[in-house]
């Protein structure tokens, strides 16, 4: 394999890794998909839609996030929450990566 | 829009039932949402090619559909070394069943080498419709396992490094017994190949004083020498190979498992087919003042025969030993590679 081909797929596992964090972090309020994917890109965080759907999915089946279908603009919109459980487990996560950025701010 | 129905229609296809309508609803939402973004202002139908860019963008329907679903498994990690080791012992056994049946068939109706062609052809396709069958009933009963076991267990399973298995070094050799082995089986090659003839019963008869001989072996014998001369040399080849390469290899384990399987057709063919070993008849009338009542005669022979087919059967017994034991060594350097 190519070096950069090698890079690139660490990067994207890393890239993965903190995405829940990034998703949960962003769902005090509530959004459907497509306003996600913007909120995100306006922050700098460039996330593919076939990538976050399916992420959105998985975090509601764990519990960690809340949907409900609402019908606005006569079209009907998935809504996302974080959940009661979400909130506990996003302040341990990002006491998590406050540890974890420390320790490889010292290590870098 | 007919592109963004298909396009869903296509994801959708490959989706559960149970989630399917949901997942489409969604990804359909989410791809208008999308699009009445980048059309902005613009009022009317997208048009082709900015719902071609988008769905590029999303993907390929079979990646977009795998991203929905749990990895799914026919046979997971966590099973797949165990379904190897017994697939490989099955295999094993079905060369095993299928040498030994052979070597009945080609004993009972084959008399000419063309006959022998013939029936190792059949033999052949009879084992490989059985591998066929073996190996599709295991993968049929792991597949159900891989469904009905609850996932996750092996991992939680507490584990203590002391249950690790101690290392043993199969492959080292005992040079001694190699030798005392080859010298052995050469012995063996000289005397059947070159003096089949001198192989007999020797005894003194004290009213002539002298050393009498009667031959033994049968014409139904000297048919077995070459394919028999050939088990020899293909063992000697294997013990002077393991000696000079001064270790077990994988290779040489499996020209043994060869070796065997060869040995033990060939055995079964001797155990089941005509007699071999017979008191020679001219040589008994040729006996010097000696009468041997015809009832001793078939006595010795019937006595004669019972011990050859008696070695024969210890000698199989011995090969399939031999043969489970190498395959067990074969089946240990697969499961632990760092053996060695």
């Amino acid at each position: 394999m190519e070096t950069d081909q090698v890079l690139e797929n660490i990067i994207l596992e890393l890239r993965r890794g903190v995405l829940v964090l990034a998703v949960l972090s962003q769902l005090e309020q509530e959004q459907y998909g497509y306003s996600l994917i913007k909120l995100l890109g306006e922050q700098g965080l460039e996330i593919d839609q076939g990538t976050l759907y399916p992420l959105l999915r998985r975090l509601e089946g764990q519990g960690l996030l809340e949907s409900r279908w609402r019908v606005e603009e006569s079209r009907p919109r998935r809504y996302y929450v974080i959940s009661k459980a979400g909130q506990q487990v996003l302040v341990q996560l990002k006491e998590e990566w406050r540890q974890l950025t420390a320790l490889l701010g010292r290590l870098l | 829009m007919e592109l963004i129905d298909r396009y869903v229609a296509e994801v959708g296809r490959r989706l559960p039932e149970k989630n399917r309508l949901d997942i489409e609803k969604e990804i359909r939402s989410s791809l208008e949402d999308a699009l009445e973004d980048r059309l902005g202002d613009e009022i009317g139908e997208p048009s082709e090619e900015v719902v071609l860019n988008l769905l590029k963008e999303m993907g390929p329907p079979d990646k977009v559909a795998a991203s929905y679903l749990p990895p799914r498994y026919l046979i997971g990690p966590n099973l797949y070394p165990i379904f190897i080791t017994v697939l490989r012992i099955a295999l094993v056994v079905v060369a095993v069943i299928a040498a030994i049946g052979f070597g009945i068939t080609l004993s009972q109706s084959a008399r000419q080498l063309s006959d022998v062609g013939n029936i190792l052809l059949q033999a052949l396709a009879g084992v490989w419709s059985s591998v066929v069958q073996v190996f599709g009933i295991i993968v049929l009963v792991f597949a159900i396992l891989q469904q009905v076991l609850p996932k996750g267990i092996e991992a939680e399973k507490a584990w203590d490094p002391r249950t690790l298995k101690t290392l043993t070094k199969p492959e080292l050799i005992k040079p001694g017994e190699l030798i005392g082995e080859i010298v052995f089986t050469l012995l063996v090659l000289i005397l059947f190949t070159a003096y089949p003839e001198k192989i007999g019963i020797y005894f003194y008869t004290e009213s002539a004083g002298r050393w009498s001989f009667i031959p033994i072996l049968t014409a139904e014998f000297y048919m077995y020498i070459p394919w028999l001369a050939l088990s020899w040399v293909l063992e000697i080849s294997r013990n002077v190979l393991v000696l000079y390469q001064g270790r077990w290899t994988t290779a040489t384990r499996w020209f043994s498992v060869a070796c065997s399987l060869y040995s033990l057709i060939l055995l079964t063919v001797m155990l089941t087919g005509p007699t071999f070993v017979q008191l020679a008849p001219q040589a008994l009338t040729a006996l010097p003042g000696i009468e041997i009542a015809p009832e001793t005669i078939s006595l010795s022979n019937n006595a004669l025969n019972g011990a050859a087919r008696l070695v024969l059967g210890l000698l199989i017994a011995f090969d399939l030993i031999e043969l489970g034991k190498t395959v067990r060594r074969l089946l240990e350097r697969r499961l632990n590679p760092k053996l060695g």
